[in-house]
């Protein structure tokens, strides 16, 4: 069994300057702009979502690992508007896969309402693959195990309260 | 890939941030299926509410669970020697769970049928396809998961295309694995022995969930083509005759035409492009689909060795699901056959009213056969004959030839009382007529002891309404109108098929 434990932005930053091949510019940047974004959100007032500026922890326990290759790479976000494509997520989280890997704990600015996706990025190109026709080929989950059906899980179907820490159980299909 | 005209859409950038983006692409808006009316199906008790059902409702009956291998009963006629083999049906056969229906006949569950001939003898069994639509359905004791004209319901969960696949389309032997086709995802492999569900067919990672039809076809050498449709997208497939994959190019066609088979000859794919054109994301694909005769339908020829090269052939508007094998002359001129209607509206509309026990009374396809000059022109032939699922001799695979076989003689019922062979040299159709209490399904032709047409076999399969069971008939290719030369009767009444293939003993 292994823990991780992640700040989100210590961990963009750790990506960041490892800069190993795995991790393509796509990802890079969405890690940059995460880390700007949770830099930024520690300085300023609270939100009316955010019921506490201080930091909190999220434990994602994760399931249904095919096969113990290349990252996961989950996107945390605070708002429908910034899970929908208008915005930033707050945090951007690459983790390694191994055979031992049962959870993660990833540092979040503040309480509040998330939602997050993930992929298993299994071949750690820091992309998710398509198929030609640009359907994904690689296995990904979103918070409360809410499932896609013909499009993504909406907000609604993702988003949780973490007031001091929560825990997501989620695994893939 | 292969030339401007073969430029794949690729979405090399996906991340988890863009991952809404490219699932919205490649589906469908909530808000478009939710605004569909909801489901008014004919459970048991509407159809208890009612008249008497009409006899036809028993080729679209439910069928609960898979059928045991059992012995055929000979009813008339001596098997000819040197046939056998097994006969492989697919076609739709779980339509109602709970209180809920399909709503399309082309959505439900794939029922593999296998019919194995030998010494005289035929066996019957069939096994629905363990897919996850079938689980998901099965756990939810409703019928959820959307299809072709089957809008989806409040729990289905549809995170690729095979969560939607219902394996029930057509059939076929690829490299040693039996194959059991659907047109909007993976083919699913099945022992061809026992019918188990192995999974999904899979040719290379990276063509997960790629739409492989229900329509391949086979050049002499084994090998086989066939195509994905995905709207303005079409995947071309190549397969080894040992099931490997030679190629998959995505091709992008000039507009979104909606086609469920093509034909070729030995150096062109034939591409059939009707007017019923894909204009919305919106599920089930007939609600994405309109109807626009006055964009007439256009023909695409496309060069085999370099799928960039195409020629476009323009004819009035006409609608079709199958067309037969084509060829070419010496001065390029192609010709092939298809069985065509005005518009698409029995796929439209009267497909989905024969689950609520209604014929809409739509017309019936008529075979045509359609010429493509090298000048650029092209023509229709109808030969006023009723026709529809078109087979051929495979030997003959891109060469001239005289047969077409088909089903046919209607009346005013929704499915077919006969089969014929048309004969393209004297234009007559040779027709064995099976009478009103039979349903017909399609037939498959036999290469027999010669290397003349005539002298092969068509085998395939009726449903007997009268003594509710499916039977097994082999007719003369060369004397249809003589009637079957053997007919066994099974102790089942399945539902009908769409698609079969005949697998010859080694």
């Amino acid at each position: 069994m292994r823990n991780v434990l992640l700040s989100a932005a210590s961990l963009a930053l750790v990506s960041l300057s490892a800069a190993t091949p795995a991790i393509a510019s796509p990802s890079k940047k969405a890690l940059s702009q995460a880390a700007d974004t949770a830099q930024e959100s520690s300085t300023t007032a609270v939100s009316d979502k955010a019921v506490s500026d201080k930091a909190v922890s999220l434990v994602i326990e994760v399931g249904g690992i095919k096969k113990p290759t290349g990252q996961l790479l989950i996107a945390i976000f605070d708002s429908a508007e910034s899970y929908g494509g208008e915005g930033d997520p707050v945090a951007s989280v690459a983790v390694p896969v191994d055979a031992d890997m049962e959870s993660l704990e990833v540092e979040l600015p503040k309480s509040g309402t998330y939602g997050f996706r993930m992929f298993h990025d299994i071949d750690g190109d820091g992309a998710m693959d398509t198929n030609p026709l640009g359907m994904p080929t690689e296995p990904f989950a979103f918070s409360n195990n809410a499932r896609a059906s013909m499009g993504p899980a909406p907000f609604s179907a993702v988003q949780f309260d973490v007031d001091g820490s929560a825990t997501q159980s989620v695994r893939f299909r | 890939m292969k030339g401007a005209f073969g430029r794949a859409v690729f979405h090399t950038s996906f991340t988890v941030t863009d991952m809404s983006n490219t699932l919205d692409r490649r589906a469908c808006l909530k808000s478009a299926f939710a605004a569909m009316s909801a489901a008014a199906v004919i459970t048991p008790e509407i159809a208890l509410a009612g008249a008497a059902p009409a006899d036809w409702t028993l080729g679209v009956a439910d069928v609960d669970r898979d059928i045991a291998p059992h012995r055929m009963t000979r009813i008339h006629g001596r098997s000819p020697q040197d046939l056998a083999g097994v006969l492989y049906r697919n076609g739709p056969a779980k339509f109602l769970r709970g209180s809920s229906a399909a709503e399309h006949w082309f959505d439900g569950d794939g029922l593999m049928r296998r019919f194995a001939l030998g010494e005289g003898e035929a066996m019957l069994s069939a096994r629905f396809a363990e897919t996850p639509k079938r689980r998901q359905e099965a756990a939810a004791n409703a019928m959820i998961v959307p299809g072709f004209g089957t809008a989806a319901r409040e729990g289905a969960v549809v995170e690729n295309p095979d969560d939607a696949n219902a394996a029930n389309t057509s059939v076929i032997k690829l490299g040693g694995e039996l194959l059991a086709l659907w047109e909007g995802g993976s083919a699913v492999r099945m022992d061809a022995g026992t019918l188990e569900t192995l999974g999904f067919k899979t040719f290379r990672d990276d063509l997960a969930y790629v739409p492989f039809s229900a329509h391949p076809r086979t050049e002499p050498d084994g090998s086989v083509w066939n195509f994905g449709w995905a709207g303005r997208s079409c995947v071309i497939w190549r397969i080894g005759a040992d099931g490997t994959l030679i190629s998959a190019d995505v091709i992008t066609l000039p507009r979104a035409s909606y086609f469920h088979d093509f034909t070729m000859t030995k150096r062109h794919l034939i591409v059939v492009l009707q007017p019923w054109i894909q204009t919305s994301s919106y599920m089930p694909v007939v609600a994405s689909l309109d109807w626009l005769p006055e964009q007439g339908t256009r023909i695409l020829v496309i060069d085999k060795d370099d799928l960039s090269r195409v020629r476009s052939f323009e004819l009035p508007a006409f609608s079709a699901f199958h067309f037969a094998d084509a060829w070419e002359e010496a001065d390029g001129t192609i010709r092939f056959d298809g069985c065509l209607q005005d518009d698409p509206s029995f796929g439209q509309v009267a497909a989905k009213e024969l689950l609520r026990g209604r014929w809409a009374g739509v017309p019936h396809p008529v075979l045509n056969r359609i010429t493509l000059r090298s000048d650029g022109t092209a023509t229709l032939e109808p030969t006023g004959h009723l026709a529809e699922f078109p087979t051929s001799d495979a030997r003959r695979s891109g060469e001239r030839r005289r047969l077409t076989v088909h089903v046919t003689g209607y009346g005013d019922a929704p499915f077919p009382h006969a089969v014929g062979a048309f004969d393209w040299d004297s234009g007559r159709d040779s027709v064995c007529d099976f009478g009103r209490d039979h349903l017909v399904e399609e037939f498959c032709y036999v290469p027999g002891n010669t290397a003349r047409e005539e002298d092969g076999w068509l085998i395939g399969t009726t449903l007997n309404l009268k003594a509710r069971a499916t039977e097994l008939h082999v007719l003369s290719a060369g004397r249809v109108a003589a009637g079957p030369i053997i007919s066994w009767r099974s102790n089942v009444a399945l539902p009908l098929t769409f698609h079969g293939s005949f697998v010859q003993a080694a």
